[in-house]
């Protein structure tokens, strides 16, 4: 602009009028723009950061507790005063599972006798296979066939039996309550819920030494918790890992703060029913590990 | 070990209590106990030092050049902070910006007031004028977030070496805190250049590893060059130019004198000790051809060559142990680095990386070789023996020259400012991360580290 200013001493030519026109046009709306522009989204929140513990300890069943195992009777007075109908539906029951299997066979020799028209073409092959099936299926497809719809249709109501309604039938069978694990018992997932919680009270406190090749060290601890989560006497070193000549001098330092660590961080706030759980920290880990 | 055994051996003795004690018995959960887990992913942090104002019981003045009893303990809170500032892995605050304790909390501190100021680490001490002029010195090292004491010290020291009590106490809190060995109390032999670039007089001067108590040694008559302290620390080895004429001298710092090892018309290059200082390896080109040579390190004796590979080949260093020795040659073309045994035998060559290898220095623990390497930039990196594992510790325009403090954890070089030229003297840890300038009064090249003293 200033350059343009002292030109114009010298008088401007049309084109550079015209020029400066155009320029002051578009400046012009260039400030109007801004001045209208609608207001910028507003900017995205960071996600908030969470600590995700990754568990190791993994059941093949789980121990929560089966509702169905815990659940009450619906009718469970009706059921204390008069017993005598819970065998009645017991032998009910019992004839379902003898259709059942046969229903199973049925669709097992199906696949059979289709083969056995694409294979007609090769009898030398398997001339004996052949005959043994082609009768003893067609008989056996036909009839279990028709039994499948009406055995469903018919024999349907020995399912809801007069159980119906009662309640459900794991509360009525007392073998289903004890198949259950105990609801005290404590869970993998339990525990490995009681561990991050420790590992989060600990991370703040935990400070690994600095050194070459100190992020190779590893401690492991134990320690014993009273019920109020304080600790009862000291932590204890159960092993140290990763130490190498480099880094030996800040291996006894690496206990220290692993210790340290522990002892800042109790008293320890974990839920006190599951005290039994927490009261003894058999190893816990100390590493150091880069997030970038 | 101990500790392993030792739960396992209670439950063995506890189980014939459990039978009559039922609440010892351990249920069946706990007796397995919880495992866990838990990472340090913060990035590395400097650890917060608080050192305020050493109290002393009665202020009364001293010889030492910091003043009376009071002052002096400011002074030494200064000293410390200095220190450990310059180390890279502290935060430490210094006596002027702290409230200064009485001589009672020394021993027993008022921890809230430091909690509060976010210090975590806090430094305690004493000054007291002892019996016959000298200076009694106390320091503790407090972890403010545990309340508890972690180490403490006490020095009798000289008015004129106070200075040394503070570098003490500064020892004593960096090697408690880092696990390395101390090195604040060390001298350090360099070479002192002034003078115009084409016109450079290049003195021996030593110093405290502050830059305190500054000495030169040689007046500046001859070019000196490559300092290094003895393996007893009681002697500097050193290259003399006088006139052309180059001369291997070693100075011995308590008596003040010097002895001549060797000299000779041919150009002659970096001295160096053996590990056990009897003998003394030097580079000498002799038609065309340099070698390394070494000779009796008490003088006399005809120089024996060790290498005659065509080309050069300079700058041996012994292993720690004394069987092998490190050292650069171009017989392949470029300076790459080689490693033979002590006796000459089985050269081989060990760097295999990009660029040019030169400098090599043997650490004093033997895990690593410390050296120059050149791509481009001239670049301080460390290796292993075998040469593996190669490391950059320093990314500047041209560092050289590497030597070892005496721990093995930290090594020294000297930098070139690019376009002035002006050298100075640095330090870097093993892990790069933590570099120090040394300050020096004038320019300074090839440093050598001395001993922590006693």
């Amino acid at each position: 602009m200033s350059a343009v200013a002292l030109r114009d001493g010298h008088g401007l030519r049309p084109e550079e009028r015209a020029g400066l026109l155009l320029a002051l046009a578009a400046h012009a709306g260039l400030v109007t723009w801004l001045a209208l522009k609608p207001p910028a989204p507003a900017p995205i929140p960071p996600p908030e950061r969470m600590t995700v513990t990754i568990s190791d300890q993994i059941a093949a069943r789980s121990t929560s507790p089966d509702p169905s195992a815990q659940a009450a009777p619906a009718v469970a007075p009706v059921l204390a005063e008069n017993p005598v109908p819970a065998p009645a539906p017991n032998p009910e029951p019992q004839p379902q599972p003898q259709p059942r299997p046969a229903p199973r066979v049925a669709p097992a020799p199906k696949p059979v006798p289709r083969p056995a028209p694409a294979l007609r073409p090769q009898p030398v092959q398997r001339a004996a296979p052949q005959p043994q099936p082609r009768p003893a299926p067609a008989k056996a497809v036909q009839q279990p066939a028709r039994q499948q719809p009406a055995k469903p249709a018919g024999g349907g109501g020995s399912r809801i039996g007069s159980d119906f309604l009662k309640g459900l039938a794991g509360g009525q069978t007392p073998n289903a309550r004890s198949k259950g694990q105990p609801a005290q018992d404590i869970g993998p997932a339990v525990r490995s819920a009681l561990s991050g919680a420790i590992a989060r009270q600990l991370k703040p406190h935990w400070v690994a030494p600095q050194g070459v090749d100190a992020d190779q060290l590893v401690t492991v601890l134990t320690f014993d918790l009273n019920p109020d989560g304080s600790l009862a006497g000291s932590p204890r070193l159960v092993s140290q890992s990763g130490v190498t000549d480099a880094n030996r001098p800040q291996a006894q330092r690496h206990v220290e703060q692993a210790i340290r660590a522990v002892r800042l961080a109790a008293p320890f706030d974990l839920p006190a029913d599951l005290y039994s759980a927490w009261k003894h920290v058999a190893s816990f880990r100390f590493d150091r590990k880069l997030s970038q | 070990m101990k500790f392993s055994l030792a739960p396992a051996l209670a439950l063995v003795v506890a189980a014939p209590l459990a039978a009559q004690t039922a609440s010892v018995a351990p249920s069946p959960a706990a007796d397995q106990g919880l495992t866990g887990s838990v990472s340090d992913e913060t990035p590395w942090q400097d650890l917060g030092i608080a050192i305020p104002t050493f109290p002393t019981d009665a202020d009364v003045p001293t010889q030492a050049s910091a003043g009376s009893t009071a002052a002096l303990g400011k002074a030494l809170a200064q000293v410390i902070t200095a220190d450990l500032r310059n180390n890279g892995l502290f935060k430490p605050t210094g006596p002027d910006s702290l409230p200064q304790p009485t001589i009672g909390q020394v021993v027993a501190p008022d921890f809230g007031i430091w909690s509060g100021r976010g210090a975590e680490m806090l430094v305690h001490g004493y000054v007291r004028a002892a019996p016959g002029g000298n200076l009694t010195v106390g320091c503790y090292l407090y972890d403010v977030a545990l309340r508890q004491q972690l180490v403490k010290g006490g020095w009798e020291v000289s008015p004129a070496e106070w200075r040394r009590a503070a570098h003490k106490c500064a020892d004593l809190v960096y090697s408690r805190l880092s696990g390395e060995s101390p090195f604040f109390d060390s001298k350090i032999a360099y070479i002192a250049e002034t003078g115009p670039k084409d016109h450079r007089m290049k003195r021996l001067a030593i110093m405290d590893s502050d830059g305190a108590n500054h000495r030169y040694i040689t007046s500046g008559q001859a070019l000196a060059l490559t300092p290094r302290y003895s393996p007893d620390y009681q002697s500097i080895l050193y290259l003399s130019y006088f006139n052309g004429a180059p001369r291997i001298y070693v100075y011995d710092v308590e008596k003040g004198t010097q002895r001549l090892i060797t000299q000779s018309r041919n150009p002659t290059f970096a001295p160096r000790w053996s590990p056990d200082g009897k003998w003394i390896l030097y580079s000498m080109a002799v038609a065309g051809s340099t070698d390394i040579y070494r000779i009796p390190s008490s003088g006399g004796g005809t120089p024996q060559r060790l290498t005659n590979a065509p080309g050069i080949n300079i700058g041996g260093s012994f292993s720690p142990d004394g069987s092998k020795i490190v050292f650069e040659s171009d017989r392949s073309g470029s300076q790459q680095i080689y490693v033979m045994n002590a006796d000459g035998s089985d050269q081989r060559r060990i760097s295999f990386f990009g660029g040019r290898a030169a400098t090599p220095e043997w650490s004093p623990r033997g895990d690593q070789i410390a050296f120059t390497n050149i791509v481009g930039n001239l670049r301080i990196a460390v290796m292993s023996p075998t040469g593996q594992n190669l490391r950059y510790l320093t990314d500047s325009w041209q560092d050289e020259a590497p030597t070892w403090s005496p721990n093995g954890r930290i090594i020294q070089f000297f930098r070139t400012a690019q376009g002035s030229g002006k050298t100075s003297i640095w330090q870097v840890d093993l892990t790069g991360r933590n570099e120090r300038r040394l300050p020096t009064p004038v320019d300074a090249s090839d440093p050598s580290w001395g001993p922590v003293r006693p």
